[in-house]
């Protein structure tokens, strides 16, 4: 070993009994040399000997026969899917019971209820927005009233505002020097991550609803920008900004991700 | 047509009795994990059935690279971290709804003494939190402690299992015992271990 580890460094490995030869002699070297760090040595045993004392409730054989048959359903359903059409559709909803089928027949009356109230009154939006999780629990399976374009138009706004945040972040690394150089704005900065963020979840539920591959990667991406605004945008003060560490060397990647993926969203 | 749908049929029986089967041998396991991991039974009944739905949607094309467990750990662990993707998000949207209620916190650990006995028993109090500590950590430390603590995996192996360097699982490691530690300080002043000092 030509390098001399750090206290840090060795710390995980001797609380588990993971270190070789040469680190455990490096490590008794520092608890000799250091009471305090024999002290933390020890305060990091007695947490663990803490954490030991954890319980886990089992959940009941209930449980397990529950999740095997809803898998099984939930086979049998996609199988027919792939085979029948609507036929199967219906099949599928049989085998999954008369109780699904009736949550689905609420869900379905609620949302044209919906529909009609809305129609009722004057949208300031142009653009409806209705979704339907059927038995979200379950299935995940999302119907949605958004056109493909309309779609299409909000991952490309979304991509290109991102994009610009994402370009001040990448540009400055993050360091608090360079960020103060050029101006970085933070709070106009976690102005747009919230606006952004508010979007977030909407354009994922949409994305996952087509389960194409490209809406399933878009959908990824939108993940991968998500953490980041998550962090721009409970910044506190410009001091915090190197919480954001974590994301610095993605940072750059990212934001030529969403170059190219801007490409594939042209109008 | 009819030869394509039987082929189609006699595939899903045989990736349903492989499931079965993996479902019977690695539930344990799984669940175990998932409970470490969420703290909560109800969110890790909810994680379990969302890795097996995974698993199952998976299976016909899980090639044997990789052990099943740790096939498992790594599907287990993504799929943790994809819910806390999520629920950090809502509650990004709940804070916003109250940011100026100072009262609204997530993860208030309990101050010394403030804990009630009437309401709760001394175990389930440290259950309480033991959790409350592990919901302070990251959910990338929390899978690297829960790994390494609980499910007594090797930090190499933990990396492997991650898709991450053993350094980066050692530092990983050390930040989360150092917030565990700092959560869990008034237990040490509990149960009589500060006054070594």
């Amino acid at each position: 070993m030509t390098r001399r580890p750090e206290f840090e460094e060795l710390l995980p490995g001797a609380l588990y009994g993971q270190l070789t030869n040469d680190e455990q002699a490096f490590f008794d070297e520092y608890l000799a040399a250091s009471p305090e760090l024999q002290r933390d040595f020890e305060q990091a045993q007695e947490t663990l000997a803490v954490m030991d004392r954890r319980e886990r409730p089992q959940p009941g054989p209930a449980f397990w026969q529950a999740l095997e048959n809803r898998i099984t359903d939930r086979s049998r359903a996609s199988s027919q899917s792939r085979s029948g059409g609507a036929k199967a559709e219906i099949v599928a909803l049989r085998s999954a019971g008369l109780k699904r089928l009736a949550r689905f027949a609420i869900a379905a009356c609620l949302l044209i209820s919906g529909i009609l109230i809305g129609r009722m009154i004057p949208a300031e939006r142009s653009v409806p927005l209705a979704y339907v999780d059927r038995d979200a629990s379950a299935n995940n399976i999302l119907v949605s009233s958004v056109s493909d374009a309309d779609l299409r138009n909000r991952v490309r706004s979304y991509l290109e505002r991102s994009s610009l945040l994402l370009m001040a972040g990448g540009r400055t690394g993050l360091s608090q020097a360079a960020l103060s150089a050029c101006d970085f704005d933070l709070g106009y900065q976690k102005e747009m991550s919230h606006q952004l963020l508010h979007q977030t979840r909407e354009l994922q539920r949409e994305l996952y609803a087509r389960q194409g591959s490209d809406h399933v990667a878009f959908a990824a991406l939108v993940a991968e920008i998500e953490s980041y605004l998550l962090q721009i945008s409970h910044l506190e003060s410009m001091s915090d900004i190197t919480s954001v560490q974590p994301l610095h060397s993605e940072m750059e990647e990212l934001f030529c991700q969403v170059k190219c993926n801007l490409a594939d969203v042209q109008p | 047509m009819q030869s394509r749908q039987e082929e189609s049929d006699s595939r899903s029986i045989q990736v349903g009795s492989a499931f079965s089967e993996l479902l019977r041998q690695h539930r344990q396991q799984v669940y175990n994990m998932a409970f470490d991991l969420t703290g909560d039974q109800a969110e890790a009944e909810d994680l379990v059935q969302d890795v097996f739905i995974k698993v199952f949607n998976a299976l016909a094309s899980f090639r044997g690279d990789a052990k099943p467990s740790t096939w498992l750990y790594r599907i287990t662990v993504n799929a943790f971290i994809d819910r806390s993707r999520t629920k950090a998000f809502a509650a990004s949207r709940q804070s916003e709804d109250f940011r100026d209620d100072r009262s609204y916190q997530s993860y208030d650990l309990p101050e010394h003494g403030a804990s009630n006995p009437e309401s709760q028993t001394a175990s389930g109090q440290i259950q309480q939190h033991i959790s409350l500590a592990l919901a302070t950590l990251s959910p990338q430390q929390r899978a690297v402690f829960v790994m390494r603590h609980y499910q007594h995996l090797a930090l190499k192996e933990i990396g492997q299992n991650l898709g991450i360097s053993e350094g980066t699982v050692k530092s990983l490691l050390f930040r989360a015992i150092r917030k565990l530690q700092h959560a869990l300080s008034f237990y040490r002043k509990e149960l009589g271990l500060e006054e070594k000092q």
